[in-house]
């Protein structure tokens, strides 16, 4: 869980105080689970709600992002596999919040748009071009990775 | 294009399974939390238990403190006749007393006398229709049945006791009254009942003494001690004052209760994102009111109250794009133009935070039920609240594109509540107490339910507001007729 955090937060200790937070919801609430599905899956499931309600808590600073200029060209296969999963997280990290979030709930985690728009309080669009820009984003640093 | 999904798959596949051990602390800190937590809600519940068994030991003691009280009235009456018996066993001149003892202790009964004469006090003390006369020939038989009096010796003893008795009754007027009826209670013991059966099984006094009849005792007249109910200094009396006006001020917290609902379900996502944005937060009421007290229990409270209840709007745009254009005036060709300098455009997100305030000055009318008890009491109200203002000040999404407006009464904002917030039906229960005979505190929670939607009906979600609160405040008497 606290990879999942990881991804969610801006920061390792961002990502302590989420997993905390979560965990202490997890054994208070414990009697909620109804043993209906994967008990790890409920988990990552408070886990990712704690981490979005920090996102919604949190006053965003302003993140300039300069996606206008981000190149175009597809980013090879190879060039993201050659990237430790440590590594791979560090990008997501450096994502803008907003980009962050949709990129995990719709890229890794699976919710569709409609399911990630509701849950981050945003129109479907928004959540749509905030995928893009986060694909892109990463594609410009994985590009420059290569190249260093 | 292709490789974007394909990068979604790649990190999705390294990602999604991906563990790592958190850092120790986390662990640590979990514990913590979780035992504050845990400490947290033994406390509340040590708090909770305190403050019953603080009520309970209150009520405890107010009920006992009542008891004493009827007791005291009960035997009001027969101070009046123990008195004089009281009296007589107090004011017994030493020597006679002793006589008496000795002769008694000659024959081993002194004790058995003793014990009858003073539970014969608490009988004549507790049964009021024991005449003081009945008490001292009670006396008598007593003192005759425990010593078995047959001789003239014995004889005179209970003349003289008797007697003696007589004396002291008018001597008796002297003692205190205070005295008396202390030593009355005293003796209004358990035993009083079996006492008394235990005196009437006994034979006629004047078969014991052989045709000695006891003179009629000749009592003084005694001015029957009529003491007073206790009262309390710092208690109003309403039972004599019949309509009692007094004037309320009062102050507290208070929190509102929303119900939003969607007119239609097409507007279920504004709905659901105006939840998500607005969140309720403490405020306060305050008022003044009237109150008139009839029928010694009933009162009708008016005045004027005033809730102001507060919502916290949040809303942050992570997609914002702003653009700053700056502009400068050259002279091209001798006329002077005015050309762009510099063009700079800003992403980032668009953060918004208000504090939604509303305003509502209502005349409430209600009707309560007061019960009393010494200083403190509660009163149950209930009635209704008719606006006379209602002011808003705030921002919200708009339904028509989801953003953020204000909706100030000024022009050109979002039209979105009604120029009155109409009825309300209320509901308290006070708690009082008298610091003075005209001067109360009271706490008083009460509840009100604005009976219609606050918002016009042309907008697409209905709320409809209740607001709970705590009233703190002072109530000064002013006068009974």
């Amino acid at each position: 869980m606290y990879a999942v955090c990881l991804r969610y937060a801006r920061s390792s200790s961002d990502a302590s105080d989420m997993l905390q937070e979560g965990f202490v919801k997890v054994f208070t609430k414990l009697e909620q689970f109804h043993f209906q599905g994967s008990f790890e899956g409920w988990i990552r499931r408070i886990m990712i709600n704690t981490a979005l309600r920090t996102y919604q808590r949190q006053r965003f600073d302003q993140e300039t992002t300069g996606y206008e200029n981000l190149p175009d060209m597809p980013v090879e296969p190879d060039a993201i596999s050659a990237l430790s999963e440590a590594e791979l997280l560090k990008l997501i990290a450096k994502l803008p919040d907003g980009y962050r979030m949709v990129f995990n709930m719709v890229a890794i985690e699976g919710f569709s748009h409609a399911e990630a728009a509701d849950l981050l309080g945003i129109q479907e669009s928004t959540s749509r071009s905030q995928l893009t820009k986060a694909r892109r984003w990463l594609s410009e640093q994985v590009l420059l990775l290569q190249k260093v | 294009m292709e490789s974007k999904p394909e990068l979604d798959k790649i990190m999705q596949d390294r990602l999604y399974e991906h563990s790592i051990a958190p850092p120790d602390f986390v662990w640590t800190n979990i514990k913590q939390e979780l035992r504050r937590k845990r400490r947290k809600f033994v406390a509340l519940w040590w708090f909770l238990g305190i403050g019953l068994s603080a009520t309970g030991l209150w009520a405890l003691t107010s009920g006992q403190h009542a008891a004493g009280s009827g007791q005291e009235l009960s035997s009001q009456q027969n101070a009046g006749t123990g008195h004089q018996e009281v009296g007589t066993q107090q004011s017994l001149s030493s020597q006679q007393s002793l006589g008496t003892r000795q002769r008694a202790a000659g024959s081993g009964q002194e004790l058995s006398s003793q014990q009858s004469a003073g539970t014969g006090n608490q009988a004549a003390g507790t049964q009021q229709s024991l005449s003081s006369q009945q008490n001292v020939g009670t006396m008598q038989q007593a003192a005759s049945s425990r010593q078995e009096l047959s001789s003239q010796q014995n004889v005179g003893t209970m003349q003289q006791a008797a007697g003696s008795r007589q004396r002291a009754a008018g001597s008796g007027q002297e003692l205190s009254s205070q005295q008396n009826v202390r030593t009355m209670q005293q003796a209004a013991g358990t035993e009083t009942e079996k006492t008394i059966s235990a005196f009437s099984a006994l034979p006629p006094v004047e078969t014991e003494l052989g045709g000695w009849k006891r003179p009629s005792p000749q009592h003084p007249k005694v001015k029957p001690i009529v003491r007073k109910k206790q009262d309390s200094k710092n208690c109003y009396d309403f039972e004599h004052m019949g309509t009692v006006w007094w004037l309320d001020a009062y102050v507290g917290p208070s929190i509102t209760r929303r119900q939003f609902s969607a007119k239609d379900s097409e507007y279920d996502n504004y709905l659901q994102q105006r939840l998500e944005t607005e969140r309720p937060e403490m405020a306060f009421n305050a008022g003044i009111r009237a109150n008139m007290l009839f029928r010694e229990n009933f009162v009708v409270r008016s005045g004027f109250h005033y809730d102001q209840f507060v919502e916290k709007f949040e809303w942050a745009d992570p997609n914002s794009i702003e653009v700053n254009i700056r502009t400068r005036t050259q002279l091209v060709n001798g006329v002077w133009e005015t050309v762009i300098d510099t063009l700079s455009i800003e992403y980032g997100d668009n953060y918004i935070k208000t504090y939604n305030r509303f305003g509502v000055l209502d005349i409430p009318l209600e009707l309560g039920i007061e019960l009393r008890r010494g200083r403190t009491g509660v009163s149950i109200n209930g009635g209704v609240s008719v606006n006379l203002l209602f002011w808003k000040r705030g921002a919200i999404l708009s339904p028509d594109n989801n953003q953020p407006a204000y909706f100030t009464p000024e022009e050109g904002t979002l039209e979105v509540f009604k120029t009155n917030a109409g009825v309300s039906i209320n509901g308290s229960v006070q708690w009082f107490y008298h610091i003075q005979p005209t001067l109360r505190l009271f706490v008083e929670p009460y509840y009100r339910q604005v009976v219609k939607p606050l918002t016009l009906n042309g907008h697409p979600v209905d709320q409809q507001y209740g607001i709970g609160g705590l009233k703190l405040g002072m109530t000064k008497i002013l006068h009974g007729k």
